[in-house]
Formats: C-alpha cells, structure tokens, sequence
C-alpha cells in the first residue's frame, strides 16, 4: 500500500529515568516502513474536530491533496514542484502530514488505540473544575494536541510537529513543544503513562536528507492534578466518547458526532440524536454491502458506469 | 474517489437507546482495544480497520 521508508529516532537522553520497553524497542528500529495511503487517511481521520459545525472539508481531502505531493520513490519525500508553493502552503502540510505520519507511528509501535482531541476531552470530562492555562492557537502557551488509550487502558498524551526545512527545524520545533506540553497542568499529580512530543520531517526534493520521525519525552509530566480529580474509568469513556465522535463524524452522521464531543461524562446523559441519521445509517451499510459484492466479483467500476454509482450512493 | 465507512450498526443503537451511555461506551472500549490498523487490499480498492474498529475503504473510482 504505497510503504515510504522513514527514519526513526528516539531521544533517549530526554528520559530522566530508566527507558521503558516498549520506547526502547522503538528507539533500536532505526527505520519503518509506513503506507502512504493509510497516513493520509489518519491524516483525515486525525485532523478532523469531532464537533461538526460545517467547517470541514470533504473527508478525503487529504488523500486528493497530498498523494500528488509526494514522490514515487521508495522514501518519503517531496516532489520537485512542490518547491514553488507558497510557504503558507507548505506550512499546513507539514503541520498536517505532522499530525497523520506521527499518530501512526504511535499507533503502531506503541499500541495507542484510542485518541481524542485534549481540548474536547478535558471539556467532556472535567466541566467547571479544571482547565487549561490560558492557551493560545500556536507558540509556547499552545494546548497539547491528543490524549490517548493504549493496549492496556492506559492514558497517554502526545504532541505532534511537523516541518519541511531540515532536521533541526524539526528538533527547534520539538523544544518548543516541550514546553506547550508542560501547558496542561492540574492541582496535584500524574499518574500517564506516556507523554509524548513527535515530529516529522519531510524532505523537499532536492534535500541530502532523509525523512525522519523524531520522538522525544518532555522533562515534566503533566496531568498531575487533573488525573487525580478524574477517575481512570471517566477518563477512558471520555477519549473513546471524543474519538467516537470523529468517526461518526466522518461517516457524516452529523447529530451524533456532535452530541458525542459535547456530552458530560460526569452526568451520563442520554445521547439525543435525530431520527433521520437512522435512515442514513441503514443506506452506509446496504452501500458497504453493494461495494463488497462489487469487490467479490472482481467488477471495476469504471466497466459498471461510475456516474450510475456515484449518484446512487448520494441518495 | 469514494470514502466509504462502516461501523458495527448494532453498537449505533444500543448508544443512542441506552440509559446509561458511560457503560456502552467502555464495553465499546473493551472490545476495540484489541483492534489494530488492519489493511485489505485488491487491485482498486483499499480498505482498512481502524483502532476502534471502525472499517473505511477508498475506492478509486477513476482507475
């Protein structure tokens, strides 16, 4: 499925205790194997707000950006064009290709399963008895970017950069990102698992180096109050709740995406959804089915009438 | 391209009729932990599974 060969780096030296196994085992891989087509539709699923207010764009947006942008070579790497964007441009790719090829790697090699955004997490979760420092969109005071469940329940946090320049605009975005880490602050102490700060670097065409998903752990651990307001179990139904949210979302069951992101953990209300996302539903399904029977016939839709396909799955 | 995805319809239903939400949504969490991205491919389409289960599948239309 479109494997790049990228770069794995762990700063080691950034644990102040000794290094856990599962980091360990990650920081003597030295390079992985990733599928193009599968980071762009975490890249999709990632970014994505779990509320939906009408901003988003159409869901496979970052699959008809990006995959053009990329070589066809055996490494991650950008096109020779792509030199003449405009920087604002290769700016959101960075950041957003950041947020897709990082949350893979996690995905994978540290079994984090379950990912929510910390802003709706923190709302659905702990409503009038925590918050964030003051945040800002971006720089030093900005929030931490995900919260996360792994294999054994266990709640995580990470960070994600991104950047196209070199591997050390990487690493000064890294730096800044330890401290936008130590943002997310409670009364007391913590007890997560891991709390991360990952990047990607992605080469320009003509760059001597190679891509590189650098992995670094911040020097304070956050949390700390807020886990000990916050039983294990809310926190676990929080993030499933929030990453719930973003697949129903995109799955454009609209009523229940949002009425997800925005529902008190504390309270367990009832999920009001409206009828019609029923309906909807039930049309997903019988296309899944159609698309499968298509599949197990061997039939390309391009020989079958692609129109005919298209204009019955937006009914 | 069409974006395409599935979800275990029954799961749907018990969310949005259950009186308790909080205890549907950490059954889902016990069942879902277990999953990885699991990938299926065929010559024009690719699908895969995500971490909490959920299957998309792209199918490149103009192939």
């Amino acid at each position: 499925m479109d494997p790049r060969t990228i770069d794995v780096e762990v700063d080691q030296t950034s644990w102040k205790s000794s290094l856990p196994s599962d980091i360990a085992a990650l920081a003597g891989k030295g390079s992985i194997s990733l599928s193009v087509e599968v980071a762009l539709l975490i890249t999709a699923l990632i970014t994505r707000p779990p509320e939906i207010r009408g901003f988003s764009l159409a869901d496979s947006w970052a699959w008809l950006r990006y995959r053009p942008a990329l070589t066809e070579t055996n490494d991650l790497r950008l096109k020779s064009e792509w030199k003449d964007i405009d920087p604002h441009q290769k700016t959101i790719l960075s950041d957003e290709l950041g947020m897709g090829f990082t949350t893979y790697l996690l995905a994978l090699e540290l079994d984090f399963r379950i990912i929510a955004n910390t802003g709706y997490f923190v709302k659905v979760v702990t409503p009038g008895s925590y918050s964030l420092k003051a945040s800002t969109k971006s720089g030093p005071r900005k929030s931490p970017d995900f919260v996360a469940l792994d294999l054994h329940d266990r709640v995580n946090t990470f960070e994600c950069k991104g950047t196209q320049q070199s591997r050390e605009s990487l690493f000064d975005l890294i730096d800044k990102g330890l401290a936008q880490k130590e943002n997310l602050v409670g009364s007391a102490g913590s007890t997560i698992h891991h709390s991360l700060v990952a990047g990607l670097f992605i080469p320009q065409f003509a760059s001597k180096e190679n891509a590189l998903l650098h992995v670094r752990d911040p020097k304070k651990i956050e949390f700390d109050e807020f886990l000990r307001i916050v039983s294990l179990e809310q926190q676990q139904i929080a993030i499933v709740q929030i990453d719930l949210a973003k697949h129903f979302g995109l799955m454009g069951l609209q009523s229940i995406a949002n009425a997800l992101s925005r529902r008190k953990v504390e309270n367990n209300p009832r999920l009001l959804v409206e009828d019609d996302e029923l309906g909807k539903l039930e049309r997903m399904v019988v296309i899944c089915i159609y698309l499968k029977l298509l599949s197990d016939c061997r039939l390309r839709l391009s020989e079958f009438g692609n129109g005919m396909l298209q204009a019955w799955c937006l009914q | 391209m069409v974006f395409t995805m599935s979800c275990p319809k029954e799961f749907y239903f018990r969310l949005i009729s259950s009186g308790d939400v909080n205890t549907e949504l950490l059954n889902f969490a016990a069942q879902a932990k277990h999953q990885r991205w699991l990938i299926h491919e065929r010559d024009w389409e690719t699908s895969l599974t995500t971490p909490l289960g959920f299957n998309l599948s792209l199918n490149y239309l103009t192939r």
